[in-house]
């Protein structure tokens, strides 16, 4: 064990710990073990015990390269090379360790925290990053210096501070840095299949329990406080689950629609899935959507888009239609009006007590909410379908058991109704002006066709909740991670040339100016760079000492007094007669000429 | 001012390391890779390898910017021996990291300079006998990453005496004979030699010596002998090869390590009465060193 410098030694232990907790970020508990390892071997390097010899250590590597060879698939490559390296950083530092590892840990390091970026969506990923890219520094600054010299506090400091510069300038760069639309070796993979595949009773409280963003919708205009995201549609009921989806013909499942708005004229813009979803969430009104992970879309008057995002690259096809979604399929008509036969004669002794007038579905909807509770149902009777469970004995449902009963008892007083699973959120975020779907605002509700069109009847009671202080913290950090998803992690080509058209415009401005606007530019730019340089200059270069006399003249002046030609500063300070000017100045002299610490001086600059 | 110091500043030597090889060629596999991807946490990592070397490039330029180089002394430097030269390094305005200040014999490591002067010493080996000139030294420095050597030769300037050889074996081939002149071997009685025996106290004589238990009849004194003991002057001719030189300084240093002492004529040009001690020793070494 190397222990010559510890600086060295410790920053090379500090640049695994954070490329392993980025991995832990980007892959989940699992790589808590990686942790352990790498926090066992690193106490026990400290005790200077070695646990493997190097030989040990390259048949385990070798040996784990086997294992996971066969797991080298092209679609989870990313996954097992993260695991894989982590094994052998991991590996690494159990063995005993010469000069030249430090290089090899702090490349596994680096390819680590790399790999973790490739699914690190989460916006802490920035303070990992800045942490990481300053140890990174600090490592190549440390590694090329004579084994026997410890670097001084002012030149660690230096260099922290020079650091510190370059991953914000890296920062600002990240911006400019060309991107590019075609990728080299781009294969068309997959979206990622199904959410629902068919929609059973209680179903969705595993859904409500987690609150993942799915998406985000900005409204274009904000007409109500929640948002219906219609997802998937179905009509068939087997009589306790919902299986059959509602055809939109052939070829139309990883197609995006945009179609005319059933309740307005405006157009609506629809949306591309998501990464977990293959289908098509519509809306009521305009809205922009972005996911976790993604972005907001506009299609405004477009035919074809291809969207390609990186892991999985897709490929849609997005075209306008006025009509297949909303309208009613004659063919199928008869699917609507079907109730399985082993409940039929039971739901027909609960429509008796329906009072059927022009506003039968609002009694329906009034009956279910009267006598029926929201809360969470599970099924105890095996030999009862959980559907008449819930509407003769529990009386205590959640919104598919809602939804399902009205929709049954819909069709058996005559109506043509159906079953539509998707999202209610009523998490508006003011800041940004958009609504965050999360999944535990799964939610089901029904539709029913009246007038020629599908309108939207939710028979579940309204939960009321009260706002609570977290609640507005949580809508800070939303926004935050909305800023983090739209200007960073989906920051694209098309930003990019977003962004140069509109400086575009001053420049062909600038161009179309005369001579003399040009030349005030011209000075204005250069007055900039000055200032710039000067305040560089003076933060980084001009010593203390320097500054703590500008200071201290500034100080004297205001109390009326000025330097006389000749006169040292301890005359000057006699002078004065003020017994904080007179500390200051002998502590500035021991400072200067005594080569003492400036700490006292610095403490006695803020008195003045 | 300050643009014309960086205008006119000499051509600096870059040599890329080969942490700055892989570390060039890794960034442009890196790019290449996250091109292909468009992840853009890919990208922010590339931005940083980017300036990273972009940085490199500008804090290794600022460290030997401003830098300035004087003469100082010199340590006493043997012909084929290694000394030390003492420079005043000097470096305004912006601190200095890691600098490797190197003659031709080697190199002095110094960590850091900041807005200060200091005193360092370069190791020196003189290959020649006289005064020698150090026209230039370089200075390099792999600040602040390890990617790049770079380097300047700095203007010195700088004479250096190079005494002659001392280290020559001259016990055989009758070298002693060949350049010594004679010996002038004289008894002197003295007080801090070898004790010789007793003799009668005459006045004037130190009550130190007085042997008391001998001196119950009369006064006894102890003799010793002279640590002064003999003289010897070598003799060069007009012209001396360096050979000669060198094989006479080598008898000098010998001779006067023995406690002789020891003169030098060389013809027609300077004589050196003899003497003992270190600086007569240098002394005429010096004069050795300018025939």
């Amino acid at each position: 064990m190397n222990k010559t410098n510890p600086l060295r030694y410790n920053t090379a232990y500090l640049l695994s710990a954070v490329a392993v907790i980025s991995g832990v970020f980007a892959r989940g508990v699992s790589i808590v073990l990686f942790l352990f390892l790498v926090f066992m071997s690193y106490l026990l390097g400290k005790k200077g015990k070695i646990v493997l010899k190097k030989y040990e250590g390259n048949i385990i590597a070798g040996l784990m390269t086997l294992v996971f060879i066969p797991l080298f698939f092209l679609q989870d490559v990313f996954v097992m090379a993260l695991y894989y390296l982590l094994g052998l950083l991991c590996i690494k530092l159990f063995v005993s360790f010469e000069e030249k590892d430090y290089d090899h840990v702090a490349l596994l390091s680096f390819l680590t925290f790399s790999m973790s970026a490739v699914f690190l969506y989460s916006m802490w990923y920035i303070l990992l990053f800045v942490v990481f890219s300053i140890l990174l520094g600090l490592y190549l600054f440390l590694r090329y210096l004579p084994k026997n010299i410890t670097p001084s506090k002012y030149s660690t400091r230096y260099i922290l501070a020079s650091l510190l510069s370059v991953t914000l300038f890296s920062l600002m760069l990240f911006f400019f840095l060309p991107r590019n639309p075609y990728m080299f070796f781009g294969a068309n993979a997959k979206p990622v299949g199904g959410d629902f595949e068919y929609l059973s009773i209680g179903s969705f409280s595993k859904e409500q329990l987690s609150n993942r963003v799915v998406l985000r919708v900005k409204p274009m205009e904000k007409r109500h406080n929640a948002l219906y995201l219609r997802s998937r549609v179905f009509m068939r009921f087997d009589g306790e689950k919902w299986t059959e989806e509602e055809k939109w013909g052939k070829g139309l499942k990883n197609k995006v629609l945009i179609s005319k708005n059933p309740y307005s004229s405006s157009i609506m813009y629809i949306i591309y899935p998501t990464l977990r979803f293959t289908y098509i969430p519509l809306v009521d009104y305009p809205v922009l959507l972005s996911w976790e992970g993604g972005q907001f879309v506009l299609y405004k008057n477009l035919m074809e888009v291809k969207i390609e995002k990186w892991p999985k690259k897709m490929s849609y096809r997005v075209f306008a239609s006025s009509r297949p979604v909303m309208s009613l399929d004659t063919t199928v008509t008869s699917q609507y009006l079907y109730v399985p036969k082993n409940i039929r004669n039971q739901l027909k002794n609960i429509t008796k007590r329906i009072k059927i007038s022009d506003d039968t579905l609002f009694s329906l909807i009034r009956y279910l909410r009267k006598n029926h509770s929201y809360g969470r149902f599970t099924p105890l009777h095996d030999t009862i379908l959980p559907i008449l469970e819930f509407l003769k004995y529990q009386r205590s449902g959640e919104c598919t058991e809602f939804a399902t009963s009205f929709v049954l008892l819909a069709r058996l007083l005559g109506y043509r109704a159906r079953m539509v699973a998707g999202f209610l959120s009523d998490e508006y975020n003011a800041m940004g002006g958009y609504f965050v779907v999360r999944e535990r605002h799964a939610h089901a509700w029904a539709e029913v066709f009246k007038n020629g069109r599908w309108i939207r009847y939710d028979p579940t009671p309204p939960i009321n909740k009260k706002k609570k202080f977290i609640s507005h913290l949580r809508e800070y950090y939303d926004f935050l991670q909305y800023l983090w998803f739209t200007r960073i992690v989906e920051y694209s080509y098309r930003d990019q040339m977003h962004m140069a058209l509109k400086v575009m415009p001053y420049f062909q401005r600038l161009r179309s100016n005369s001579i003399k606007r040009l030349f005030i530019y011209l000075l204005l730019g250069i007055a900039f760079a000055i200032i710039m340089a000067y305040f560089i200059y003076n933060v980084f270069f001009v010593p203390f000492p320097k500054k703590a006399i500008k200071k201290f003249l500034r100080y004297m002046k205001k109390n009326g007094f000025s330097m006389k030609k000749g006169e040292t500063l301890m005359e000057f300070a006699l002078r004065s007669n003020d017994k904080i000017a007179l500390q200051f100045v002998k502590e500035y002299y021991a400072v200067r000429f005594g080569k003492v610490s400036c700490k006292k001086l610095r403490q006695l600059i803020h008195l003045l | 001012m300050r643009l014309k110091v960086l205008l006119n500043r000499p051509f600096d030597r870059v040599n890329i390391t080969s942490l700055g090889k892989f570390f060039s060629v890794f960034t442009l596999f890196f790019g290449i890779a996250t091109i292909n991807s468009g992840n853009n946490l890919l990208y922010m990592i590339l931005a940083y390898l980017l300036v990273l070397l972009f940085a490199s490039g500008i804090l290794s330029t600022m460290n030997i910017l401003f830098l300035k180089v004087a003469p100082e002394t010199q340590d006493i430097i043997y012909k084929r021996k290694e000394g030390y030269i003492l420079i005043k390094v000097s470096k305004s305005r912006i601190p200095g990291f890691s600098l490797y200040f190197c003659t031709k014999d080697g190199c002095t490591f110094v960590p850091e300079i900041k807005n200060n002067e200091i005193t360092i010493k370069l190791p020196y080996v003189g290959k020649k006998r006289g005064i020698q000139k150090i026209d230039n030294i370089t200075v390099y420095s792999l600040y602040p990453f390890g990617f790049a050597k770079r380097g300047r030769e700095m203007r010195l300037n700088m004479d250096v005496l190079v005494l002659p050889d001392i280290n020559r074996k001259v016990d055989k081939n009758g070298y002693y004979q060949k350049f010594a002149l004679g010996d002038n071997s004289v008894e002197k009685r003295g007080v801090d030699g070898e004790f010789l025996g007793l003799a009668r106290y005459r006045s004037g004589e130190s009550l130190y010596h007085i042997h008391w238990k001998k001196s119950y009849k009369e006064l006894q004194v102890k003799k010793f002998s002279t640590m002064e003991k003999d003289s010897v002057v070598f003799h060069l001719k007009e012209h001396p090869d360096d050979d000669e030189i060198d094989i006479v300084a080598s008898l000098i240093h010998r001779e006067i390590e023995k406690g002789k002492s020891v003169g030098l004529l060389v013809d027609n040009r300077f004589y050196v009465a003899p003497s003992t001690g270190s600086v007569h020793e240098l002394g005429i070494l010096r004069k050795l060193a300018l025939l």
